[in-house]
């Protein structure tokens, strides 16, 4: 089969690779109908997440078509079943999972003993997201392999075109759990740093769940563009001062609820010393995230208020403000998606037209053409937010 | 290289038959290509320089020789980085130095003049190359496209009015729904609304509220002054530090 395997830093090619096949009773295998590139994939195409290794298989948004199931499924699939993956990978049955905590289940990181040693304790496995989190084959193939098939699976209806549902593998339940974890009220005002995909899905969801402003913060024209059509007050960071900014626009108070989706790789830019200095630690090796955007919400984040992190973070940050947030008395709520905890309502508000997360999707493309995507993507160029493959 | 990546994979998982191009385009190879050397340059003049301001005919200059290494070794790192355009800009301006400084080797008091010279040529010719590099780069990564505008994508199949709290509206249906069921069952005196006491906020989820209270704070004008700083009965409490 093709797949987009990881060669190097900035090196990912489409390969001819060795089918995928059932290893374990709960195996089910699925033919890829439509994958998409994470943003969170740029960070291991920037090789700054620890642990990837030459001939991985990339992607973690994936949907398709079951074509065989081991012996240990049952009745949860079938072949022929149309199914989106969650990025996460869960067993269904420890103590995390029945707690709806999913992205930290115990059973499925295949290298949990890396994960111990890095992490403390182990975090669920991931599909194409390095070994720290299992080394797993991604779904950018036109087949993938999902261990615990029984329990890691969405089914679609047949109303929801595969644009529609893809995104519940990944970025809507992250901007959803995003927004959800800042407990809005409906005199809320949140402001949403970064307005790439899951910027734009946790924008949406504050408007879902009743913010009385939703403020989006990026530098980009189409994306701030794409923001400001769900209804939000944007914030041209290239034009403005965001502090200053948000405090005009909230009494001089600052957001109540603050979402950082930029995480680890904040832009780096003149105006914005710090983000110099975080990018010459980072080539030392003594940091390994650029965390300005983290500083920036410390500082302009209301008392009291909450900090939700759905972006992602990949190790050790330098210069956190922690004296400003513990004595502002910050509440912060951050982790990889639960993704199963938000699906079932999730789909449900696509089959109602709530929502409908195709919105994001500017660029559709072959498999093939799946390296070159992964560098527009990255310069941004051509007005890229959010690449749709179809294998 | 293949087998070398295949032996890493446990048994089960796809392993690699061929390969296809790579997301590398031209111009980030032949800057990788400088970077690493460079940091070969870098090394020999931060390990050799002796060597190198004999051959030149600069003795004595030793220590000049160790720090155009160290920089040269920097330009290098950056130019292996994702920042490779400053990468290559750096050693653009480096290469302006090393010109300069290899021009007063030139003069007739330098018995070696004829190898400074060649050393000349060989900075002139990578100093092209660099330039080359440099343009190259940014052709191939520069957002030439004018931005697009998405204003016309809400997400919101419905209109941006109607998904404004559309969530949290439902929510305060089922909550009112399941108040209304369960009021007959209720023997004591009126619980009254629900508050966002601490286990709602600690759950993850949106805490819920009651018709009354959402009235309440509607009702409040739309500034964020006021919106924030008027409160009412239905307020949660303040709990001193």
């Amino acid at each position: 089969m093709k797949a987009l395997v990881w060669h190097g830093k900035e090196d990912i090619r489409c390969d001819s690779v060795t089918d995928p096949t059932i290893e374990d009773p709960r195996d089910a295998i699925i033919k890829v109908t439509s994958c998409a590139i994470c943003g969170s994939d740029l960070h291991l195409f920037h090789n700054l997440v620890p642990a990837m290794l030459p001939g991985d298989i990339m992607g973690h948004e994936t949907m398709g078509e079951v074509v065989e199931v081991g012996s240990g499924i049952g009745n949860h699939l079938k072949k022929g079943d149309r199914i989106v993956v969650p990025f996460t990978i869960t067993c269904g049955e420890c103590d995390q999972c029945r707690r709806g905590n999913f992205s930290v289940c115990e059973r499925t990181n295949r290298r949990k003993d890396l994960a111990d040693k890095v992490f403390g304790h182990t975090t669920a496995g991931l599909f194409g997201y390095s070994h720290l989190t299992g080394g797993y084959p991604g779904g950018q193939a036109e087949y993938l392999r999902i261990p615990f098939a029984d329990s890691t699976h969405i089914k679609v209806p047949d109303s929801l075109s595969d644009e529609q549902a893809l995104f519940l593998s990944d970025i809507l339940p992250t901007g959803w759990q995003a927004a959800v974890q800042c407990d809005i009220e409906p005199t809320d005002t949140v402001a949403v740093w970064g307005c790439g995909p899951v910027g734009q899905m946790a924008i949406r969801s504050a408007i879902l769940l009743g913010a009385r402003q939703v403020i989006a913060i990026d530098r980009l024209p189409e994306r701030l563009s794409m923001a400001e059509a769900a209804g939000a007050i944007t914030i041209d960071r290239d034009q403005e001062s965001v502090v200053e900014r948000l405090n005009e626009l909230t009494g001089g108070k600052g957001p109540e609820k603050c979402i950082d989706a930029v995480g680890t790789e904040s832009h780096v830019a003149l105006s914005l010393p710090d983000t110099i200095y975080d990018r010459g630690m980072q080539m030392l090796m003594m940091e390994n995230d650029r965390p300005h955007v983290l500083r920036e919400i410390i500082y302009v984040c209301r008392p009291a208020g909450i900090v939700s992190v759905p972006g992602v973070y990949t190790g050790l940050v330098d210069k956190i403000p922690l004296g400003a947030a513990m004595n502002k008395g910050l509440t912060f709520r951050m982790g990889q998606t639960h993704v199963k905890r938000w699906t079932d309502d999730l789909v449900r508000r696509i089959e109602e037209e709530e929502i409908d997360p195709s919105f994001v999707i500017t660029h559709t493309a072959g498999l093939e053409e799946g390296p070159e995507m992964y560098g527009l993507f990255r310069d941004k160029r051509d007005s890229c937010i959010k690449v749709v493959l179809k294998p | 290289m293949f087998s070398l990546a295949n032996l890493t994979r446990p048994a089960a998982d796809p392993k690699i038959i061929a390969t296809g191009p790579s997301s590398l385009p031209g111009s980030d190879r032949l800057a990788r290509g400088l970077g690493w050397f460079s940091i070969g340059l870098g090394l020999t003049e931060l390990l050799a320089p002796k060597a190198l301001t004999r051959w030149l005919g600069m003795s004595g200059m030793e220590g000049l020789v160790r720090c155009v290494g160290v920089r040269e070794i920097a330009a290098g790192v950056l130019t292996l980085s994702t920042e490779k355009r400053t990468g290559v800009a750096s050693r653009i301006f480096g290469d302006g130095l090393d010109i300069a400084a290899l021009a007063t080797a030139l003069g007739p008091h330098n018995p070696k003049r004829h190898n400074a010279g060649l050393a000349l040529a060989l900075v002139a010719g990578v100093t092209l190359l660099d330039i080359a590099t440099s343009k190259a780069l940014a052709d191939s990564h520069a957002r030439r496209e004018k931005p697009r505008s998405f204003s016309d994508r809400s997400g919101f199949p419905k209109g941006t009015a109607a998904a404004h709290g559309a969530a949290r509206q439902e929510r305060q249906r089922k909550s009112d729904q399941e108040s209304a069921r369960e009021q007959p069952r209720q023997a004591g005196p009126h619980p009254g609304p629900k508050t966002d006491g601490p286990t709602a906020a600690a759950s993850g989820h949106p805490p819920e509220r009651t018709k009354a209270s959402e009235q309440a704070r509607s009702d409040r004008p739309n500034g964020p002054e006021s919106a924030s700083t008027t409160p009412t009965s239905h307020e949660p409490k303040l709990y001193p530090g």
